[in-house]
């Protein structure tokens, strides 16, 4: 590949602190009525969380555009998903501040593979991975 | 040991769900893309769109989220369980709690304002784990969105139930 790019690269933080209007904002995109993510009293005194949890699917996007945003400013061309494979690992909520990480993991052609994670980042918080990812993108 | 896999359980394997169907707008495009903070004009504006060699408004990759909730969820309040979510349409276990496992994505193509997409469901999987605490039941799905007979997106989703 042409691209000053090897394993190992690190790709440039991303951090995201989403409110109560963004987690409304993502259920309403998607249509998704489930109340854990916008009736608090309901999810704090029934399901007994400590607050709206963040949608895993949301943290799947974000560290999406992580690698989208980094590969594209760095090689100045545009990249595509091709394969994404995640997992939540746990809880995320609402107010705490996921800091959204990854790495380059290997380089073949066109076809780039990184390590992705969003973790909590928070003084304030037990602080651990949320979602874990790998995914593949082409570079065209 | 103690077993969550009964037989009325297992019938359900390979069990495929009716095809749901979903025209994309550009509205719903820039829906999904304001919500999770994209700013690129490919999401919002047709021009800005075409002159970056798409055929229209062009979703970002995770918008196949959208196909695969809104069919569920759109259905009027007494179809819906007290916490908001659609009646479970999976085998028949006593449950304690649900997890989400693990979702593998394959991805060729993009989601275009316009398009009618044929969203596809099957069990694919229904395999019994001993856990620490008991049995796991892991259900696997296979959902598949295509566009013109093209699949643009394949996704395999594994809920664990205990």
């Amino acid at each position: 590949m042409a691209y000053r790019l090897q394993a190992g690269d690190e790709l440039a933080e991303q951090r995201h602190t989403p409110d109560p209007v963004e987690l409304f904002q993502f259920s309403a995109a998607i249509w998704l009525t489930h109340r854990i993510h916008y009736d608090a009293p309901y999810t704090t005194e029934v399901e007994g969380h400590p607050g709206l949890p963040v949608h895993g699917p949301l943290q799947a996007a974000y560290l999406e555009q992580l690698v989208r945003s980094d590969l594209e400013s760095r090689l100045g061309a545009r990249v595509r998903l091709v394969r994404y494979r995640y997992r939540h690992v746990a809880p995320a909520y609402v107010g705490q501040t996921l800091a959204c990480r990854g790495r380059v993991t290997a380089v073949d052609g066109d076809r780039v593979t990184c390590e992705v994670w969003a973790e909590v980042d928070d003084p304030q918080a037990d602080n651990g991975r949320t979602t874990v990812g790998e995914l593949d993108v082409v570079v065209s | 040991m103690a077993t969550l896999l009964t037989d009325a359980t297992r019938r359900w394997a390979d069990r495929t769900y009716p095809v749901q169907h979903v025209t994309v707008t550009a509205g719903d495009i820039r829906r999904f893309a304001i919500a999770t903070g994209e700013t690129d004009p490919i999401h919002f504006v047709r021009d800005a769109a075409r002159a970056a060699g798409h055929r229209d408004v062009v979703a970002p990759p995770m918008f196949y989220v959208y196909l695969r909730v809104l069919p569920n969820h759109l259905r009027p309040r007494d179809e819906l369980e007290a916490d908001g979510s659609p009646s479970e349409d999976i085998p028949p276990v006593v449950i304690t709690g649900a997890m989400a496992g693990e979702t593998e994505l394959d991805v060729d193509g993009a989601f275009y304002a316009g398009d009618e997409v044929a969203c596809h469901k099957r069990l694919a999987d229904l395999t019994e784990k001993e856990g620490r605490s008991g049995p796991l039941l892991f259900l696997t799905f296979e959902y598949r969105y295509d566009v013109a007979d093209h699949t643009v997106v394949r996704e395999r989703f594994t809920r664990i139930l205990r």
